[in-house]
């Protein structure tokens, strides 16, 4: 498909759009906040990845190397807009203590809201980098060592914030519900 | 009896668990209760980010929009080029213009052409006529000439420079 991109094939762009925005769309919901931005992100992301596509080396998946773009463009247009807040980059091994205790807040949830959205809202609520690898592991199905590459963390690192989103989402969603609920 | 870590129970649903760590934490499961609740508590949990949420969607025309894009910064980069050339081009024959309405290379060229050429070999030889010829031309055309090949050739380097990072504004340009 990049070789027919590459040869000045418009439909192959357009096929490699429809067939990668959905990861793209994944990634830029997820990191950012603001709706009236991110269908622009989204634009961004595959300007860039054409104008770019001439270097790709084939030595990572295609998909690792957009995400990477789409990682990168979202980190950029939050710092630009000053939304990257300092705390909302896990710099360290440092547990979500505390998270669980301040975010819970009965008015945060509607009356009729159902687990799946409440979930999706306490998502929100985790720092960047946990919902990213969250929505990479679970909806995209990517592996630790392909996440570690586009977020620049160590397979590891990936796979620690991974076990404590999770646990910290379980925990969350506990203290909202009885077990047999879910 | 001890119970399966937070990290063992995400382990195992996550397939990560291999060979003997598998089958003792699978036994383990099925005689605990307490890790039975926990795994389909994570299990649930693993279920659900599994779902797309519903605003998680693109507008159909995506695609078209980000190639009507590109084309238009394509035909945008051409036309910069394009306009720088003419501003440099412009830019130059003022330059000329006013370098020959206050110099007078007249003098110049007549000392040139008394020069005596070394016969050193066939190039120095017909030096004098290729003087010659140039000196019967006009000189404001003869550096005009010049300044026009100077620019085909930087235009040039310029155009395969930038064919190789876009590869695509080749078949625009």
């Amino acid at each position: 498909m990049i070789d027919d991109i590459l040869a000045g094939n418009t439909n192959g762009y357009q096929t490699f759009i429809e067939h990668y925005q959905r990861l793209v769309c994944h990634i830029v919901f997820r990191m950012v906040a603001n709706k009236s931005d991110r269908e622009d992100l989204c634009q961004e992301v595959f300007i860039k990845a054409y104008q770019n596509l001439a270097s790709f080396q084939f030595k990572s998946k295609v998909s690792t190397w957009l995400a990477t773009i789409a990682y990168n463009s979202c980190i950029n247009h939050l710092s630009k807009r000053k939304a990257l807040l300092f705390d909302d980059l896990v710099t360290d091994e440092k547990s979500l203590d505390g998270f669980t205790a301040d975010h819970i807040s009965p008015y945060d949830y509607t009356a009729d809201g159902d687990i799946f959205s409440r979930l999706q809202k306490e998502i929100e609520k985790l720092p960047i980098q946990y919902r990213t690898i969250l929505t990479l592991y679970h909806l995209d199905e990517m592996s630790y060592a392909e996440i570690g590459e586009i977020m620049r963390l160590p397979e590891g690192t990936v796979k620690s914030y991974l076990f404590r989103a999770r646990k910290c989402l379980k925990e969350l969603l506990l203290q909202e519900y009885h077990q047999e609920v879910l | 009896m001890r119970h399966l870590t937070d990290e063992e129970l995400q382990d195992y649903l996550d397939g990560n668990l291999l060979g003997e760590q598998r089958t003792l934490a699978g036994r383990h499961l099925e005689s605990c209760p307490v890790c039975q609740n926990e795994a389909r508590l994570y299990q649930s949990l693993r279920s659900q980010l599994q779902v797309e949420p519903p605003g998680f969607q693109l507008s159909h025309k995506l695609s078209r929009a980000v190639l009507s894009k590109i084309q238009k910064e394509s035909l945008g980069a051409v036309h910069g080029r394009l306009w720088q050339l003419f501003l440099a081009l412009l830019g130059l024959v003022v330059c000329l213009n006013i370098t020959f309405y206050f110099f007078d290379f007249r003098p110049v060229v007549k000392e040139v052409q008394d020069i005596p050429a070394p016969k050193l070999d066939p190039f120095f030889e017909i030096l004098p006529q290729i003087k010659a010829f140039f000196a019967g031309l006009n000189m404001n055309l003869t550096l005009l000439a010049f300044a026009g090949l100077a620019l085909l050739v930087i235009s040039g380097i310029d155009h395969l420079i930038q064919s190789k990072r876009k590869p695509l504004s080749l078949m625009i340009w």
